[in-house]
């Protein structure tokens, strides 16, 4: 509802003639991102990824439902990602606009169409019950590349969460609570990230763009990637043509990139699980 | 849905509908199919066909989101109910063909001189009137050639191709059943600087075989573009001819 | 953990002592304003824009809009979220000046960090443990499917009885009310008249021999909540001269006793919002009342620091 002002000319010129001697208005160098943040919540499965002055926070739960008749081998994951106006006055409840869609789309096809979590390993009785685990974002602050920072919220997010330990015996199932046993990870095949680019007219690509830098941009790619030099999802929608050799370039600046926001997943995991107990009861 | 035991590629080297790999469907190009629009074209591609029918430039239909200096899109992207047999039921607002209206707004904006139409809109109607995979590349394709019919300048052609691979051998224009079982990209390009415009993928695929497919989704986008310029060029000249005749005729009144 | 004695609650604390309170201010970059309030871990975080260009149906003539919105935790927001709404739209409208921004728009987004867990039912989840529900049509007759399991059910019969609104505890509902204020404070273009600040008491039954007498406990956990007779919420609206309109309506010469009023360094409070659930008499309630303006006081002298270090950052770059 409230459109965005353009910036102004001025600044415009001064961010191109910056990016123009390879510098950025924040002091970061192109393929350099910002600082990332994990903020785990006192439950796990809370997450809040802050990315700059991006901010994401994503909750996973689980819960227990009746597979569909056709895969009855399957659990759920459901993902729910609506933009609120707290990440940006530009985001209206209810109504979704381009910008939303892709973001949502695509964090979609990252995580769930590149089967990043094992769903047949979520069936606790075959046709009978499975797990659903439904995975919320809350976009809290959108200070540019949301996608990214909700990518590795959500990653993180599965990757923190543990569900109850189940046990099938005949056809009752027990479900054990933490006191009793502790609850168990999910089983996740690998972990796809999101890196967004943006193009601005002959100039070479920056990575993780600001907010400003997306208003201004002509054009953005985002390549979802996993630590196993696998591009997942690539989407560049539009903007400014690029030869086939700078998309390869992109990809390979990417394959670095994802190997090291993984590592920093783990280490932050680690870190916390070190301050928790989880394990043993 | 198609059984997934279906033979991609069979010992002959054939693909289930006994094409070889790099082998597009058949294609047909039609120009001003619609008689209201000011432009439109209907694009045939295999068993997928698209109707698009451009509206504009024209005055906003929404004020607030008219540009001073240049033309704004709107895309709208529809699929006829039957277009996917029984099953296939879309809604209006689906989030999916959202997804790719933005994607068709997206690769024509930087293409379509917008700047020589300030405070207009160009609206793009797509209808998807049978749907046999590719509805994306196949919709730019009827964009492309519903823009070019209705008079707006263009840069280049947009032509786009999906591409697949089985094991270590790409495919060319995937239909449904290939579609669904192989992964797969979209390419779109501008052929005169092999430029790419759109590119999307959404099934995991090692790096390595990425770059292969990108560049044959190129050239393919060259070859679509010299079948769909041959067309245009056809339409054209019949106008040109008819044009003649009457000016011809006119000349003989004068003497 | 009911054997803890009167005046120590399970986790250590003292009746009338509140868990730490995490206040920050500012947080969100493209908020107008934006507050985290948090009892501990029971927390929300709000933002306010505004003004804001205002959608032409929704414009009114004299005042601003004042929309707000919240969003639950997990999913997406129900009745629950709905009543919390509610709950706002009864305390703010009366706090800001809207009349000062007319034709304009103001926008409080509510969003929990902390789960909302009904005070009767997955009240159990003790800390570090995942939120797990059960989808009813899945569990069958049998017991067994539930999880997390009620542990020492008999010891604390349960509420069978929970108004719809009951699914946020009151923690975390006074929580969304700090943060809330904290976020049109840090917005900064919004006239307030005074500012709402609330806290949570419960009363817990505690036998001690023969005699059954109730405690009140200030900023219940949910554990607590979920074992307590009774529970209330209460908001307080912090300011000067607050009450003036009102003693003016009555008689005028109280203007002078007004005047040394204002020099007084204590602020005026005035209960803007009480929220009580369960069984309780008019002692317990008036003792609750007296607890509550304390621990509001304690709120608001806490914010006022945060607030004041915040500004003064913000005058030093």
């Amino acid at each position: 509802m409230v459109r965005e002002i353009d910036p102004p000319t001025i600044q415009k010129d001064f961010l191109l003639a910056a990016l123009a001697e390879g510098k950025r208005l924040d002091g970061r160098i192109p393929l350099e991102q910002r600082k990332v943040e994990y903020i785990f919540g006192e439950e796990l499965g809370t997450v809040e990824c802050r990315l700059g002055k991006t901010a994401v926070l994503a909750q996973v739960s689980a819960s227990i439902v009746k597979p569909r008749d056709d895969r009855p081998y399957e659990g759920f994951l459901l993902i729910n990602s609506e933009i609120g106006p707290m990440a940006s006055s530009v985001y209206e409840s209810g109504r979704s606009s381009d910008s939303e869609i892709l973001i949502t789309r695509l964090l979609e096809k990252s995580i769930r169409r590149t089967e990043a979590i094992d769903r047949e390993a979520l069936c606790i009785l075959a046709g009978e019950k499975v797990w659903q685990l439904r995975l919320t974002l809350h976009f809290l602050s959108d200070s540019g590349n949301l996608l990214d920072c909700a990518s590795m919220a959500s990653m993180a997010a599965l990757r923190h969460f543990r569900k109850p330990e189940v046990e099938v015996i005949g056809d009752e199932v027990i479900i054990h609570s933490p006191e009793e046993r502790a609850p168990v990870p999910l089983a996740i095949h690998h972990t796809p990230l999101c890196l967004t680019f943006a193009y601005f007219e002959n100039l070479p690509p920056i990575l993780d763009p600001t907010h400003l830098e997306t208003t201004l941009c002509s054009g953005t790619l985002t390549v979802t990637m996993n630590a196993q030099r696998e591009i997942c999802v690539l989407s560049k929608a539009g903007g400014t043509p690029l030869a086939a050799e700078e998309i390869m370039g992109v990809v390979t600046v990417g394959v670095e990139r994802v190997r090291e926001m993984v590592k920093g997943i783990e280490e932050a995991l680690d870190t916390d699980k070190e301050g928790r107990v989880v394990e043993v009861r | 849905m198609s059984s997934s035991r279906l033979e991609i590629l069979n010992d002959g080297g054939l693909r289930h509908d006994a094409r070889r790999p790099y082998e597009l469907r058949s294609t047909s190009f039609e120009l001003s199919t619609h008689p209201s629009a000011e432009g439109s074209s209907t694009v045939t591609q295999g068993l997928t066909t698209v109707q698009v029918s451009i509206f504009g430039p024209r005055e906003p239909r929404q004020r607030s989101n008219a540009s001073h200096d240049r033309a704004i899109l709107s895309v709208e992207v529809g699929v006829v109910p039957w277009a996917q047999g029984a099953g296939g039921k879309r809604v209006r607002g689906d989030k999916r063909l959202q997804e790719i209206g933005a994607s068709i707004r997206q690769t024509f904006e930087p293409v379509i001189m917008t700047h020589l139409y300030p405070r207009s809109e160009i609206a793009i109607d797509v209808q998807v009137l049978s749907a046999d995979g590719g509805i994306l590349p196949t919709s730019i394709n009827a964009v492309t050639l519903a823009l070019i019919s209705a008079g707006i300048s263009l840069l280049d052609y947009v032509t786009s191709i999906s591409i697949g691979l089985h094991l270590t051998q790409p495919l060319l224009d995937l239909s449904q059943p290939e579609e669904s079982d192989l992964p797969n990209m979209v390419v779109a390009s501008l052929p005169t600087s092999g430029k790419i415009t759109l590119a999307q993928m959404e099934t995991r695929l090692h790096v390595d075989r990425f770059e292969e497919m990108l560049n044959l989704g190129v050239e393919a986008c060259k070859v679509l573009k010299n079948e769909m310029e041959l067309v245009v060029k056809d339409k054209t000249r019949k106008i040109v001819d008819r044009m003649e005749i009457k000016s011809g005729a006119a000349m003989i009144v004068d003497e | 953990m009911s054997n803890a004695g009167p005046s120590r609650r399970y986790d250590g604390r003292r009746s009338d002592e509140m868990r730490p309170l995490v206040i920050s201010i500012g947080e969100l970059d493209r908020a107008d304003g934006s507050g985290r309030f948090g009892f501990g871990s029971t927390a929300a975080l709000a933002s306010c824009s505004g003004p804001l260009e205002v959608r032409l149906n929704k414009e009114l003539p004299t005042k601003a809009t004042l929309e707000i919105s919240h969003r639950p935790l997990e999913g997406v927001g129900a009745t629950p979220s709905r009543a919390l709404i509610t709950t706002l739209e009864s305390i703010y409208p009366s706090v800001l000046k809207l009349s000062s921004h007319p034709r304009s728009l103001i926008q409080i987004i509510v969003q929990s960090l902390s789960s909302s867990s009904t005070s009767s039912t997955s009240s159990f989840n003790t800390y570090n443990t995942p939120s797990v529900y059960i989808d009813t049509d899945a569990s069958e007759e049998g017991e067994p499917n539930t999880w997390p399991k009620p542990k020492n059910q008999s010891s604390f019969p349960l509420e069978e009885v929970s108004s719809p609104i009951a699914s946020y505890t009151f923690a975390s509902r006074s929580a969304s009310i700090n943060a809330s204020t904290l976020a049109i404070l840090s917005n900064g273009s919004i006239p307030m008249t005074s500012l709402p600040i609330s806290i949570s008491v419960a009363c817990i039954d505690s036998t001690q021999g023969q005699q059954v007498k109730g405690d009140l406990i200030v900023d219940p956990t949910v554990e607590e909540e979920s074992r307590a007779k009774s529970r209330f919420a209460f908001a307080w609206a912090f300011g000067k001269n607050i009450s003036m309109i009102k003693k003016d309506d009555k008689d005028s010469d109280v203007d002078v006793k007004m005047e040394l009023d204002q020099n007084d360094r204590e602020d005026e409070m005035e209960l803007i919002w009480v929220e009580s659930e369960g069984k309780f008499n008019k002692e317990t309630f008036s003792d609750a009342l007296e607890l509550s303006k304390i621990a509001c006081r304690t709120i608001l002298s806490e914010i006022r620091e945060k607030l004041g270090q915040e500004l003064e950052s913000k005058t030093l770059q």
